[in-house]
């Protein structure tokens, strides 16, 4: 069964898209205990209502680097359930809920030298942009190679 | 098959299972007990009711053999036949085959058996040969109701409480139509679920209640209806003491789970609190503090049960050593009302059953002559002892028999390749070598132990759990095993340490002792980092920070001038880990991490502090464990 429903997030500059039946809640970003021995995007864990759940950077993770901090935009924690159990996922922001046609969504490019393709599950075509559909187990996997910039940083 | 009836199954399976349980130690209570004619009735309860309700709700198999069963118990109950060891066993054989049978019905309500064997076996013992006793059998026994309505049945095999209250009145009495009967068993279901738990809790059923369910078998009384007067009477009885309901495990996780949280809220609320000038917000807060504290003790305590099952099933287990063995045990426990944490109770079996059948085969002596040789009872002691100590619980597991011989154990360890030398070896060092893998002192295995993995398993569970087991022994005069465990794995004693701006907790039953490093000397050994003495003995000392990093680690003696170090003993030396300073000593509920950072060595889990910041709780012997520096260390040392 597929459901047509995402939720579209502010990831740096680009527009994407996680399957809103995975989506648990959106909170601001509570304060946040790092844990040692992690890669960078590993931002640690927080509080949860007494429930503790590990949080990463989805900038650090897909791009490698976390934007100029922007005053008009507050980042916030997407709480996102896979099989792997949940986790918190820091984005710029939360743009809206899309419904989309079966049309509107095509297989992602395989680029390989492109670490955003990496996790990348299909793209929704709109009039005037390209939302990319995150593949959030590709993203957790640790051992899935990070982007170039992320051993440089 | 409609729901109601999967329901109705399902009810009277978990109903059955638990007779079985009940029925299980009453078997086992009649090799030693002085009155088993009491038991016999009993147990000839438990089966009839078995029968009755598993004709009732359909499942043939288990009817046709509990059929035999009763025919079985019946005759020992009337002296026909003579209670020995050897129909005891057979009895045992049946319970369990009656407990496979009602699990393999749990996960397929279709499925069917065969009991070939285990009926003939019952047959041999109702028809020897040589007696006549047939024809004694038919008349006498109260069970002929092989036409009587099955369907009115349910209503007794559903609670045990009518067990004991209306014996076979019902069946005898009633007889109404299908659906009626159900409507009964249902009502007295809903009307018994409150009740029955405490009609369980009292094994010997009182006289006046045990009247005239034995009376009811030579006459059958113009009975009341079902449902209604049975429920009326057990409710009578369970005035007398506390009522108790049932509750599933998962709500009371559930209640834990939020329990933890106020309380964590409520030392949030307290520590803002702090500096505030509103006596009226300290007062109220104060209040709530004392209140949520009893709040949580009391949600604890509900995941607290006896250790009685636990025990009643290692009395199976000795049993069933000492026979195969071909030895004559006595077997005590003391204890058995000891209330304990759910997670130990479920680690504590294992670890058990392997200690108990070590005990009865390797520690008593081979037979009784050899005990009466040397100056003991022909019979063997085992017991088995539970009881509190502080925080912990302490199990101990005691056998008269011949004690371990350090000097055997020496002997065999060099032999095996476990150690190298025996040399300096003290004998308490020695007998600490049966916990080692791969060791076993007996030549040859036996069916029952001795294959060299048990004791080796026993120390492995116990240490996941957080406990410790140690042995004592004196030769000639036989072994102790002591195992200490924690009485909750859910909450631990932590200690909240600073390093390098984290905060760490360490479960405190790992930490030794605190050390000031600035009152110390710190020196260098080269090649193995900075060290303290400490009692005559060399200890190397680690930062906490560096060694969680695993990068580097920059040791100096200047580094570690201001801090405190943590004695930790891990499995090769001891080690002193140095963190900035202690924060506090607190109870904290641990917690798990997800799924992404489960994985690191050295952490054990997570916690949230009294200001709700999430902080990592660190395994100290774990991380510190299988370090090749401190393997060489040790053995430079030892060298």
């Amino acid at each position: 069964m597929t459901d047509n429903r995402f939720l579209e997030i502010a990831v740096s500059a680009q527009i994407c898209a996680l399957p809103l039946l995975s989506v648990r809640e959106v909170i601001y970003v509570p304060e946040i205990t790092a844990l040692p021995n992690m890669p960078p995007y590993f931002e640690g864990m927080m509080n949860l209502r007494g429930k503790i759940l590990g949080v990463i950077d989805l900038r650090k993770r897909i791009f490698g680097k976390k934007p100029p901090p922007n005053p008009e935009q507050r980042e916030v924690v997407v709480v996102v359930e896979s099989e792997r159990g949940e986790i918190g996922v820091i984005v710029d922001a939360v743009i809206r809920v899309l419904s989309i046609n079966e049309a509107d969504r095509v297989a992602a490019p395989v680029r390989e030298s492109d670490p955003v393709s990496r996790y990348v599950e299909g793209v929704i075509k709109k009039p005037d942009e390209l939302v990319l559909i995150l593949n959030m187990l590709k993203l957790l996997d640790i051992a899935t190679p990070g982007s170039p910039a992320r051993s440089a940083a | 098959m409609d729901d109601f009836e999967i329901e109705l199954k399902n009810d009277f399976i978990a109903e059955a299972l638990m007779n079985l349980e009940e029925a299980e130690q009453a078997f086992m209570e009649l090799e030693t007990s002085s009155s088993p004619a009491e038991l016999l009735n009993k147990i000839f309860r438990l089966a009839h009711n078995l029968k009755g309700g598993s004709r009732a709700v359909g499942f043939p198999d288990v009817a046709e053999f509990t059929h035999q069963l009763e025919n079985l118990v019946l005759k020992l109950k009337e002296g026909q036949i003579a209670l020995s060891p050897l129909n005891v066993t057979t009895l045992l054989k049946s319970n369990d085959r009656l407990m496979q049978m009602l699990s393999g019905l749990k996960d397929n309500l279709e499925a069917r058996f065969s009991n070939e064997d285990l009926i003939s076996e019952i047959q041999a013992w109702l028809n020897p040969s040589a007696a006549p006793p047939v024809a004694v059998a038919e008349p006498e026994a109260p069970v002929p109701q092989e036409d009587s309505p099955p369907l009115s049945v349910p209503a007794d095999a559903i609670s045990e409480a009518e067990a004991f209250f209306c014996g076979d009145l019902p069946e005898e009495a009633v007889d109404p139509s299908v659906a009626a009967a159900f409507e009964a068993a249902m009502e007295a279901e809903l009307a018994l679920q409150a009740e029955s738990a405490p009609a369980k809790e009292t094994p010997p059923p009182p006289p006046q209640a045990q009247a005239p369910a034995l009376a009811s078998v030579p006459t059958p009384s113009p009975a009341p209806a079902p449902a209604t007067p049975t429920a009326a009477s057990a409710k009578g009885h369970a005035v007398e003491k506390d009522e108790l309901v049932r509750v599933s495990l998962s709500k009371i996780e559930y209640l834990n789970n939020y329990v933890g949280e106020l309380i964590i809220l409520q030392s949030v609320l307290q520590q803002q609190s702090i500096g505030s000038s509103n006596t009226l917000l300290q007062a109220s807060i104060h209040q709530v503090s004392k209140l949520s504290k009893e709040i949580q003790a009391l949600s604890m305590s509900l995941r607290m049960f006896p250790i009685r099952p636990v025990f009643q099933k290692l009395n199976r287990v000795v049993r069933d050593t000492a026979q195969a063995v071909k030895k004559d045990v006595l077997f005590e426990t003391i204890g058995e009302e000891l209330e304990v944490d759910k997670s130990v109770i479920d680690h504590l079996g294992d670890p058990l059953v392997h200690i108990l059948r070590n005990a009865v085969d390797h520690g008593l002596e081979a037979s009784s002559d050899d005990r009466v040789r040397a100056g003991k009872s022909p019979k063997g002691r085992v017991t088995l002892n539970a009881f509190n100590e502080g925080n912990q619980l302490v199990v101990q597991v005691r056998d008269d028999g011949k004690g371990i011989n350090p000097d055997v154990i020496r002997e065999k360890a060099v032999q095996k390749g476990v150690i190298r030398t025996a040399q300096g070896m003290s004998d308490q060092e020695a007998i600490m070598l049966i916990f080692h893998p791969g060791f076993s002192t007996k030549s040859e295995t036996s069916e029952i132990s001795g294959r060299g993995v048990g004791m080796d398993v026993v120390k492995t569970n116990i240490e996941a759990i957080g406990g410790k087991v140690t042995v004592d022994s004196v030769v000639g005069a036989g072994s102790t095993f002591r195992i200490v465990i924690p009485l909750s794995l859910a909450v631990l004693d932590g200690l909240v340490v600073a390093s390098s701006g984290d905060t760490f907790v360490v479960p405190l039953n790992q930490v030794q002792e605190t050390l000031n490093l600035a009152r110390l000397k710190v020196f260098h050994v080269e090649g193995v980092g900075e060290c303290i003495e400490l009692r005559g003995s060399v200890i190397p000392i680690y930062s906490l920070s560096d060694r969680l990093k695993k990068g580097a680690i920059p040791r100096s003696s200047e580094v570690l001038r201001n801090k405190v170090a943590l004695l930790i003993k891990t499995k090769d030396c001891v080690v002193g880990v140095a963190v900035d300073n202690v924060v506090s000593t607190q109870q904290i509920v641990v917690k798990p991490l997800g799924e992404d950072i489960r994985k690191q060595k050295g952490w054990l889990g997570s916690c949230i502090l009294g200001d709700g910041r999430p902080t990592l709780i660190v395994n100290m012997t774990e991380l510190f464990e299988g370090d090749v520096t401190l393997k060489d260390w040790k053995e430079s040392v030892a060298a």
